[in-house]
């Protein structure tokens, strides 16, 4: 389905095509994955979400580094090394400020993905409901 | 598809001894083949986001060994940051003269050679389908009271699910009559 919902994305009006249609096809291979180990229960579903979003904090760096070259990395690096020297920051606080914004993603994307599995349980049951009364 | 390779060659091997005559070779290449394709840059959001994938870098990181009106920049980073928006612009004109060119039945039928069949059938399926969800989602909107749905949350996870099992039910019925 990720795949199809990639090829729809081709077709959308949008000028940046590139990096999302790699994001949707990733993210999807990713959920397949963690759905393939662990089953469409509420665990599978949590951590299909918990990675999906957590991914898509590390997709920009992905996408930059195709669009723009692996060279973009210094320009990164020379930006923090400014930062780090107005702000007397030690790298110890830029660790921490990246591990905090992954958690975070990764904690909506929980949320995200138990939430997704009580939505599907309450829909097949509107499902069954609807085929029969037709 | 050779000038989609050609356009992908041309910005991989863009460097700063060869990007004086590559880019602009690169870009008249790529116009003559897909001429339409340069309507990405009548977006004014690309050209903000050239300039302040130029601009930050530039200015802030030291050294600052050059000046311009006044303003002092880094001019390493200059060189490097003009490659890199030169390479993207490539990249992003032969993607989209690719996907100008690329139509749903020659995806379809790409993806019938590569002996993608199931992928083949779902695709064709979303694409038979998307006028028909687009009516019944918005002909399930019409009705829905947004006021109270923010008064009382958990009714929207009860228009949710219906929302979802409409979609279902419709893609089953339409590939039902399809096969009939």
């Amino acid at each position: 389905m990720g795949g199809v919902a990639a090829l729809l994305k081709i077709f959308s009006t949008g000028m940046v095509i590139a990096g999302p249609f790699l994001a949707i096809l990733l993210e999807a291979l990713c959920a397949e994955f963690i759905v393939i180990l662990f089953g469409t229960g509420r665990l599978g579903c949590i951590l299909a979400g918990t990675v999906v979003v957590g991914y898509t904090a590390l997709h920009p760096f992905i996408t930059q580094a195709f669009l723009y070259g692996g060279r973009i990395f210094e320009v990164y690096w020379a930006i923090f090394q400014q930062i780090k020297s107005w702000l007397h920051l030690e790298f110890v606080h830029f660790a921490f400020f990246i591990g905090f914004y992954i958690t975070v993603h990764a904690l909506i994307g929980a949320a995200a993905g138990w939430y997704a599995f009580h939505l599907a349980q309450s829909a097949e049951a509107q499902l069954k409901k609807m085929e029969h009364t037709t | 598809m050779i000038y989609f390779f050609l356009g992908v060659a041309a910005a991989l091997s863009l460097k700063e001894g060869n990007h004086f005559y590559l880019f602009p070779l690169a870009l008249v290449v790529l116009g003559l083949a897909e001429p339409r394709a340069y309507r990405i840059f009548l977006r004014w959001k690309l050209w903000l986001f050239f300039a302040l994938l130029v601009a930050i870098p530039v200015i802030l990181p030291s050294p600052r060994d050059g000046r311009w009106l006044g303003v002092p920049f880094n001019s390493a980073m200059l060189r490097l940051n003009l490659l890199m928006v030169e390479r993207s612009i490539i990249l992003m004109l032969t993607i989209k003269m690719l996907t100008n060119r690329l139509s749903p039945l020659t995806l379809s039928r790409g993806l019938s050679v590569l002996r993608l069949q199931q992928l083949d059938q779902v695709f064709r399926l979303s694409q038979a389908m998307l006028p028909e969800l687009r009516e019944t989602i918005a002909v399930f909107f019409k009705d829905v009271e947004w006021r109270h749905i923010g008064r009382r949350p958990a009714k929207l996870h009860a228009l949710l699910s219906r929302l979802i099992a409409a979609v279902l039910f419709t893609a089953r019925n339409s590939q039902m009559g399809g096969k009939k």
